[in-house]
């Protein structure tokens, strides 16, 4: 049977596989076809792995013998800075162009284990610093549905993978909305996971205390199918926590509108009036829809804009061309620790660095850093005071804007991370939200659909994203 | 506002190097974007914890008993494969003292 990846979902793939429909061999074929037919136009992958065949023999072996997984021979696409042992993960930027890693990611083992094939690594923001892929040193990766826009980012490269058919779905990582934001741009579902949910083990690290390995796909069940296959507690990271058991999902929905966060003027009008659409279609299901307040969540932005950067400083003072990446000949050590830097970062790490280096300085710490962590501590009461409420879902669109055209926001940061205003207060927060589907603006881009939950409760964003997408 | 001499001072400290004809630029974006998050400022905290919250508070150290090391020199050579300048099984760098 002839086989369409734009639609194709994995759970339909795996009963094709599953019925002998298509072999393995032909369902990867069919990814590398496209990706060699479109990646060249959209940049979706930084490279494409060519030691496919053996793995594909295996995954093909478990369905003719036995023990195939939903997750068998599916191929995905996995972000540059995701470590699969032997494979080049360079994080978006020159200072790793070459560096090879010596060990695979938690994520990636879990994944091993159902015999996935990894199709390629996909282009990112140099790493992961931006929201639109436009700071790769490998070059922006373009949004398939309007090539002359961006697909969003950080993980951008990600969702391309996935939208314009060269994997069935993808991860990424999240930081500030790196998978909620492209996913919402490029018409697919995206999550964040709470904090801790899944380890980080391998994941190049850009804030530590707001990173999340993230999956794309198609559907709500694809998507909860590869974050089954890589959560879950890991002795490699100490910030990965236990599942609370006995967690039952409610019976109605009570939806939270945070209108104080949506009052913003960043928010574009066509935004606002896709959301109150998706609004009237959650009380059409049988939703509870209720106005809440949030009023510290307002400055999540800022919050992150100054504890990630203080996070970047810290985390990117180990690329100092000793023990791995590129390096830079200068007079002394010190000198080539300089050296190798300015060469090997990009503008945007090096203004993040610099921007840290600032809030962490002495004179500026209290005034910034430690306020930002007591502010962060307001915004995670205002979650929990809502939550306990009886609200089970806080609802939001998932951008403020549509895609952006290629360069409309590249020379001016600020407006850049602006794209992150309605993501990052989950990232602050801690806790979980997912983007899907939830139409399209005039010109014809996809929107998204927003909902955030508490710690742990993936399983209540899942249940509310199957009803509203009537999965 | 952030002066080019404080500027030049953190970027030292940091190890990277801030050419003269970049630095006008870089201080015009690192001043908008502390201009934005000043905000933060101006919010009263009241008597908020400073201990970590939500799941954050849930976070322990967690060790292990030292026991079971892995033989001697068994990751060294891939480690070591990575290095852009290695002699026999160390890391080279410019002389120090």
């Amino acid at each position: 049977m002839s086989i369409n990846l734009e639609k194709l979902t994995i759970t339909s793939a795996h009963r094709h596989l599953s019925n002998g429909d298509f072999s393995v061999e032909e369902l990867v074929g069919a990814c590398f076809k496209n990706i060699e037919d479109k990646n060249p136009k959209l940049n979706a992958f930084l490279e494409v792995f060519g030691d496919w065949k053996e793995e594909v023999k295996k995954a093909q072996k478990l369905f003719n013998e036995g023990g195939a997984t939903e997750l068998t021979g599916i191929p995905l696409a996995i972000k540059d800075n995701i470590l699969i042992k032997g494979k080049i993960a360079s994080a978006g930027s020159k200072i790793l162009e070459n560096y090879r890693a010596v060990y695979d990611a938690t994520a990636i083992a879990k994944l091993k284990k159902h015999q996935s094939i990894f199709i390629g690594r996909s282009n990112m923001d140099e790493f992961a610093m931006g929201s639109s892929t436009e700071n790769s040193a490998y070059g922006p990766s373009k949004n398939p549905i309007d090539p002359e826009r961006v697909p969003g980012g950080s993980s951008g490269g990600s969702a391309v993978a996935v939208s314009m058919g060269g994997a069935l779905a993808s991860l990424g990582s999240e930081t500030g909305g790196s998978v909620r934001q492209p996913a919402a741009f490029c018409g697919l579902l995206g999550l964040k996971p709470t904090y801790g949910r899944i380890s980080r083990y391998g994941l190049i690290a850009l804030g530590s205390s707001l990173d999340q390995i993230g999956p794309f796909a198609k559907s709500v069940a694809d998507l909860e199918i590869v974050f089954n296959a890589i959560k879950g507690e890991d002795s490699f990271d100490a910030t990965t926590l236990s599942e609370p058991g006995g967690l039952v999902l409610p019976k109605k929905l009570v939806v939270g509108i945070p209108r104080d966060l949506l009052s913003n003027p960043g928010i574009n009008q066509e935004v606002i009036e896709n959301f109150e659409k998706s609004v009237e279609k959650l009380t059409d299901l049988g939703f509870e829809i209720r106005d809440i307040s949030l009023p510290n969540a307002a400055h999540s932005l800022a919050v992150y804009y100054i504890i990630m950067p203080a996070e970047v400083s810290s985390n990117l003072a180990r690329f100092d061309g000793v023990r791995y990446g590129f390096h830079k000949t200068g007079d002394d050590l010190i000198d080539e620790y300089v050296k190798t830097r300015s060469s090997g970062f990009g503008r945007e790490p090096r203004r993040r660095i610099i921007l840290g280096t600032y809030v962490l300085s002495t004179g500026y710490y209290d005034a910034f850093y430690n306020k930002a962590n007591l502010m962060r501590n307001l915004i995670i009461a205002d979650f929990e005071k809502v939550f306990e409420s009886g609200v089970h879902l806080v609802a939001t669109p998932t951008t403020p804007t549509e895609a952006f055209k290629l360069g409309e926001k590249a020379n001016d940061p600020l407006a850049m991370y602006m794209s992150d205003l309605l993501t990052a207060p989950a990232n602050v927060a801690g806790i979980p939200a997912i983007s899907i589907p939830s139409g399209f603006s005039k010109n014809n881009l996809p929107l998204g659909l927003q909902f955030i939950a508490p710690a742990f409760r993936e399983d209540v964003l899942f249940s509310a994203s199957r009803k509203f997408l009537d999965e | 506002m952030v002066s080019k001499d404080e500027l030049k001072k953190l970027a030292g400290l940091a190890r990277v190097e801030l050419p003269d004809s970049e630095i006008d630029s870089f201080r015009k974006d690192i001043e908008s974007v502390l201009d934005y998050v000043r905000q933060i400022q101006e919010v009263a905290v009241g008597d908020i914890s400073e201990q970590p919250q939500g799941v954050y508070g849930l976070m322990k150290n967690r060790m292990r008993t030292d026991e079971n090391p892995h033989p001697g020199g068994e990751f060294s050579e891939e480690i070591l494969n990575q290095a852009p300048q290695k002699e026999g099984r160390h890391f080279r760098v410019k002389k120090i003292l």
